[in-house]
């Protein structure tokens, strides 16, 4: 059952059982009120014409008056008067139709009432100039008996339109509440591998749906973060091993070619030995930048020193480029240690600093590439310079964009990958990453990351 | 405790003048003062609400005080205070009682006049002021090469 549905009925029941129950108070309390107030009708009759009956001459006139003027004649009134002096409960009670326990009930307590079918009795015991007497009035209770029927019709004509009526309102209401909810579903079915950078808008005016949104875009970019991970290494690897790889099977087959000197075998193997060790480092290098951050136990937030990791950038980047010189210029380093500790996760930083670094390396034709570190007072600065082949100027806008690649890189393998993962990984940590670039001159990459709050 | 006035014009650049002083400098401990030769507003609303502080927020850029803030942590132990200060004057004297007030020891100034970049809008070269006051001057060499290696805060503080 969709929650719309439920929606739709949850609201529609709750209005019903609210609807009946409130025209089955009203319908019970006016039939209620109806019939005792015919009851007092009736008395009023039985006492007036008691007195007109029954008393002294003198005021009989105005009671007369009154009675004719005020109280209409009721469709079957009969009014009885007996005699208490001759009184018999069985011959009497036989006479009227009426059961014996009404007429004691009138003895007993002054006055009651009864009703049979659709007849209605009053009776009062009577006392005037030493006598006694009951008097009776009865009458058919036509004009309530209708009213309360014509009521009765009247509430379920209106339950039957206010469940049409709720039924339609809970039905747009369930409507209008679900529908952010079906624009994400909506949004959502259209991010897959291919997208994974697209992100969901976060609504202002729904807490609820907010939070909900911006949980799905934090899993969006973790998985992407994750996703780049694997892609990156495989574009790294591609092509930062095929170059030992290659030499190793070149200097195989060269010697292989003829019978050479031992003195030749042991250099010839020397120079392979070489080439697999630094085979070995860079694929070591890159395995452990391949690690996600995001596996188990690496993945939360630690506190960590910035310096350290730059170090340690720099070593897993000469692994892979041995022959770039990198500079680290510590001369703005800040005289407290303590300035220098960032909040982050320490594979992810080291990712997505290393990238930067990496690609520094690979387009600075050889030249020299500096790292340098200072601390203001609310964030910690890296930047890495390059004075290498640098972005043209039209396409710095572009270079986030994943599998972008500038104009000027054809000679340089790569997938356009690395960049967008690093400015994703530092944009988790509340950083910015910022790019100038001149073309042939050099780039300079800033990374601003937020120092730890004390 | 030395005193010294650092002309600046609210670059990060000019912060360098700053580093310059203080690596020139041979005292443990100095008090600095960044000064600007900013023009006053002569519309009387804005006199009657005039603070030097808004005045000063107003000139610096967060870029600015991003560089002054990492220079501070730099120098921690040496820089004893670092504060900015306006000057309003237009006279010799007044600039005159405007040291004497500070109580300042020493200027360190680019060795070359009107080096620093000021927007004729909001402020004035002080070398003339500078040149004519008794106090000691310290030229500095003080060259912005226009280059790629000056893009992005960092290499700014860096270049020297």
């Amino acid at each position: 059952m969709t929650t719309q549905t439920k929606i739709v009925l949850l609201l529609s029941s709750i209005f019903l059982t609210y609807t009946a129950i409130f025209s089955v108070f009203i319908y019970y309390s006016i039939s209620n009120y109806a019939y005792n107030d015919f009851y007092k009708r009736l008395e009023i009759r039985a006492i007036t014409t008691a007195k007109i009956e029954l008393e002294n001459v003198q005021d009989i006139n105005a009671v007369k008056e009154i009675r004719q003027e005020y109280l209409e004649k009721l469709p079957d009134e009969k009014i009885e008067l007996i005699n208490l002096s001759e009184f018999n409960l069985q011959k009497d009670s036989d006479k009227l139709g009426i059961p014996k326990s009404f007429l004691n009930d009138i003895l007993d307590n002054e006055r009651a009432f009864y009703k049979s079918n659709e007849t209605y009795y009053s009776g009062i015991h009577y006392k005037t100039l030493g006598k006694e007497y009951i008097v009776l009035a009865s009458a058919q209770n036509y004009y309530s008996s209708h009213h309360i029927v014509y009521l009765r019709n009247l509430l379920i004509l209106a339950l039957v339109f206010s469940i049409l009526l709720i039924g339609i309102i809970s039905y747009l209401f369930s409507r209008k509440v679900m529908l952010p909810v079906r624009r994400i579903i909506k949004e959502m079915k259209k991010i897959s591998t291919e997208n994974l950078n697209y992100r969901l808008f976060v609504p202002t005016n729904n807490k609820e749906l907010a939070s909900l949104t911006s949980t799905f875009n934090t899993m969006l970019n973790r998985l992407e973060t994750s996703f780049e991970t694997q892609k990156n290494f495989v574009s790294n690897a591609s092509h930062e091993l095929n170059t030992p790889l290659t030499s190793i099977i070149g200097e195989a087959d060269v010697s292989l070619s003829k019978t050479r000197s031992p003195e030749e075998y042991i250099k010839t193997l020397n120079t392979i030995l070489a080439e697999a060790d630094k085979l070995n480092k860079k694929t070591k290098a890159l395995l452990f930048l391949a690690q996600s951050g995001y596996n188990g136990k690496t993945q939360k937030f630690k506190i960590l020193r910035i310096d350290e990791l730059l170090l340690e950038v720099k070593d897993t980047v000469a692994k892979i480029y041995p022959y770039v010189k990198i500079k680290i210029d510590f001369s703005l380093l800040p005289e407290n240690s303590e300035k220098l500790k960032i909040v982050g996760n320490n594979q992810l930083l080291h990712l997505a600093i290393s990238n930067i670094l990496l690609n520094a390396c690979k387009y600075n034709l050889d030249k020299d590439v500096t790292i340098a570190l200072a601390v203001s007072n609310n964030h910690v600065l890296i930047s890495i310079k390059d004075e290498g082949i640098g972005i043209p100027k039209s396409e710095i806008t572009y270079i986030y964009d994943p599998f972008f690649r500038a104009s000027n890189t054809r000679e340089y393998e790569g997938y356009g990958i690395g960049l967008p993962l690093s400015r994703n990984v530092i944009l988790q940590h509340n950083g910015n990453l910022e790019i100038s670039s001149q073309e042939n001159k050099g780039t300079t990459v800033e990374i601003k990351l937020p120092t730890r709050r004390l | 405790m030395k005193k010294i006035l650092i002309p600046t014009d609210f670059t990060v650049d000019s912060l360098l003048l700053l580093r310059k002083a203080l690596d020139t400098c041979t005292d443990s401990k100095v008090d600095i003062i960044l000064v600007y030769g900013a023009h006053l507003t002569s519309a009387i609303s804005d006199l009657l609400y005039y603070s030097k502080k808004r005045h000063i927020e107003n000139l610096a850029n967060t870029e600015f005080n991003e560089g002054k803030a990492i220079l501070i942590n730099k120098y921690k132990e040496r820089i004893n205070s670092l504060t900015i200060d306006l000057f309003i004057g237009a006279t010799q004297s007044a600039f005159n009682s405007f040291i004497e007030g500070l109580n300042i020891t020493t200027i360190y100034t680019p060795s070359i006049s009107k080096k620093l970049l000021i927007n004729k809008n909001t402020g004035f070269h002080l070398d003339e002021y500078f040149s004519n006051s008794k106090i000691e001057i310290v030229p500095l060499e003080y060259e912005i090469s226009s280059s790629q290696a000056r893009n992005g805060l960092l290499s700014k503080l860096l270049a020297s």
